[in-house]
């Protein structure tokens, strides 16, 4: 099949309708002119029989024409028309009218075997002639009296009038198309300008858009929603870079320490004993370079979507509890005081491994923020919707413009990567990646103790 | 014991080689898939390590093609890729355990030890190192005749790093058998190191000789004399 552009179409489209409607108006309009003209043709002949019945007088017993003379027979003169009257023996009696042509009359059959009325006789001429007959008893004579017209100025009209029609239609048509063409270049002149503006928008020009003439009608609209996906995409490929970015680098630190120590180590070293300080050093950084590796792997398969959570049963209460007795040594190095008041159930559906790892890895920022003997509390609230897991610290706290960028990957608050305190900073993006991707959310505000407040919220099991 | 190593890449192969045979294996590499399938069914091995990502044939298809000939002994997968379904491919095509790359090279020790163990009855109950003791069924331990007060904890962490004595224990096998966490964050090894000095307190303070030793940069061993 030959794909046609979509202007070519609609304007073929718009042909094809205006030639489907005019074609039955202009075969009516002739039709009814047609006939009209017919009965008007024919209601003349009926006026020139009643005059030629008027004419036929009984003279010596015999039927006769009241005048002699060859004269016309009415009132409408040019164009031919005749009357003959013939006998019962079949022999024409009197022939009246102006003009005759002879030839064409008398290619006509005697009316004799004919049946009443009107009828259209073509002659070999190739001229065509209405006629109307009669029968009438003059005396005891039964004559048949014939009037005739011509048929072919009423045809020539009606050709004139069809070759017109014929002309026009194609012209209207083409009108048609050229005004269908305008028309829909001008409807699809935007459409044209926005593929060559998308076209030029790439990953390197993403903050480009496409031109919105008219924001309501479709085109406009069309705009709007590509603009749209055009600013998420720039989005989330500036998102792409800054993580990139931010993935050489904290790829890069331990691998630079790696080199450098064993460098430094080679030129310096002396001993078996200095040797196995380097070793061990690169190979703590190699660890450190294989976490960094296993946490994005980790985030990157919870965002593609390819591991779906599972939906295990959870209980938030003893979950909190086996994380907090865990990590409890961790606090108790710091003379940290964990304070556990939840003291009812807290059923959630939930991925029990993200979970776990949500509320250890929270848990862990807070001894490791809170100050030496301080107090971190872990407690919850819960209403309809959700249960609220909560665990307040006494540390420095998040400013308040930082609380959502906390959760993203390698964000950290002093702005320095690799700081021995905080890991690489992706603890808090596992976290807000968990509590997601099971319905749940992540919210940060102030403890009453002037710390930081972490509220992880899952939506309550449906029982 | 002989180990089989098919590994393509030669600096690996060659720190798995050295490594094995420092610890008393001999250990043989072949570079390709191909290479390796003719030695495994000519000569004999106690355990053979197949790493999957291999050049030309894949590793699957050998190990597969090693089970269909009857082969029965021991494969350890070294896989680049830790998705489930890849584990689970690698069990099915035969495979008795899988290492995830990078592997710490004592956890691969480890593996395999126990794929040579497997199948003979667990060693003597009663655990002991130099004049440590440690006896599973009554949990308790004594260090030169006098009881050493554990928590459940440093119990089990003590008595998986004695079964272990003599090798480099990781973090991530402290994590996975001791712990039992599935996956290894900061927090947990931080953990480990808070447990790890504790245990040496009760269990080195005050005694010699030191017995439970920090390899630093790879883990932990427990043994009679320096690391």
């Amino acid at each position: 099949m030959i794909r046609l552009q979509l202007r070519t179409r609609l304007t073929i489209w718009f042909a094809a309708s205006v030639l489907l409607i005019l074609a039955p108006f202009l075969v009516g309009i002739l039709a009814l002119e047609w006939r009209s003209m017919r009965a008007a043709l024919d209601h003349h002949l009926q006026e020139d029989l009643e005059v030629a019945l008027e004419m036929l007088v009984s003279r010596d017993g015999a039927v006769a024409w009241r005048t002699d003379a060859e004269q016309d027979i009415g009132y409408d003169a040019g164009a031919q028309r005749w009357v003959e009257v013939y006998g019962p023996d079949g022999a024409v009696r009197y022939v009246r009218g102006l003009p005759v042509r002879e030839d064409i009359r008398s290619a006509l059959e005697p009316p004799l075997a004919e049946p009443m009325g009107y009828r259209t006789v073509r002659t070999p001429f190739g001229a065509t002639v209405r006629t109307l007959v009669t029968e009438r008893v003059v005396n005891t004579e039964t004559v048949r009296v014939r009037v005739a017209r011509s048929e072919d100025g009423l045809r020539s009209d009606m050709r004139l009038l069809s070759s017109l029609f014929a002309l026009a239609a194609p012209l209207a048509v083409l009108a048609a198309s050229l005004a269908g063409y305008f028309i829909s270049g001008r409807a699809l002149a935007p459409m044209g300008r926005m593929a060559d503006r998308a076209r030029a928008i790439s990953a390197e020009h993403l903050s480009e858009r496409l031109p919105v003439e008219n924001t309501h009608d479709e085109m406009g609209q069309l705009a709007s929603v590509f603009n749209d996906t055009f600013a998420r995409l720039e989005q989330s490929f500036a998102r792409l870079k800054q993580f990139t970015a931010d993935v050489s680098h904290e790829l890069r630190t331990p691998l630079t320490a790696i080199r450098s120590v064993g460098e430094v180590g080679l030129r310096e070293a002396k001993g078996v004993q200095d040797y196995q300080e380097i070793v061990g050093s690169m190979l703590e950084e190699a660890d450190r370079l294989s976490q960094v590796v296993e946490t994005l792997l980790t985030l990157s398969r919870w965002e593609s979507g390819r591991v779906q959570p599972r939906a295990d049963d959870v209980d938030l209460r003893a979950l909190a509890q086996d994380v907090a007795s865990q990590l409890s040594v961790l606090a108790e190095e710091r003379d940290i005081a964990i304070d556990f008041a939840i003291d009812h159930s807290l059923p959630v559906a939930t991925d029990a491994v993200m979970a776990r790892h949500a509320v250890s890895n929270v848990l862990d920022n807070a001894i490791k923020y809170t100050r030496e003997g301080g107090r971190i509390r872990i407690w919850s609230e819960s209403s309809r919707d959700e249960h609220r897991l909560i665990i307040d610290d006494e540390g420095p706290g998040i400013p308040e413009d930082q609380r959502q960028r906390v959760l993203e990957r390698f964000y950290r608050i002093d702005g320095s990567h690799s700081g021995r305190l905080g890991g690489v900073g992706l603890g808090l993006a596992i976290v807000q990646w968990a509590l997601t991707a099971n319905g749940g959310r992540v919210r940060i505000g102030d403890s009453d103790a002037g710390g930081a407040r972490v509220e992880l919220c899952w939506p309550t099991a449906q029982s | 014991m002989r180990v089989l190593v098919i590994e393509d890449d030669p600096k690996v192969a060659g720190a798995v080689k050295a490594g094995l045979q420092g610890e008393g294996y001999e250990a043989v590499v072949s570079s390709t898939g191909e290479d390796g399938f003719f030695r495994a069914t000519t000569e004999p091995f106690d355990v053979i390590l197949l790493d999957i990502g291999l050049p030309g044939r894949s590793g699957l298809e050998v190990l597969a093609r090693l089970r269909v000939r009857g082969l029965t002994v021991p494969v350890l997968v070294l896989t680049a890729r830790d998705t489930v379904e890849d584990r689970v491919r690698g069990l099915d095509s035969g495979a008795d355990d899988y290492l995830v790359k990078p592997f710490a090279f004592a956890e691969l020790l480890a593996r395999v030890r126990a794929l040579l163990r497997r199948g003979r009855p667990e060693e003597a109950l009663r655990l002991r190192l130099a004049d440590l003791e440690l006896d599973p069924l009554t949990r308790s331990a004594r260090r030169h005749e006098e009881p050493i007060q554990l928590t459940t904890r440093e119990f089990e962490l003590l008595d998986y790093l004695l079964r272990h004595q003599g090798h480099i224990v990781s973090r991530e096998m402290l994590a996975r058998d001791v712990w039992k966490e599935p996956t290894r964050g900061t927090p947990i090894d931080n953990v480990i190191d808070v447990h790890i000095t504790r245990l040496r307190r009760k269990v080195d303070q005050g005694f010699t000789p030191r017995l439970i030793h920090t390899i630093r940069g790879v883990g932990f061993m427990m043994k009679e004399g320096e690391a």
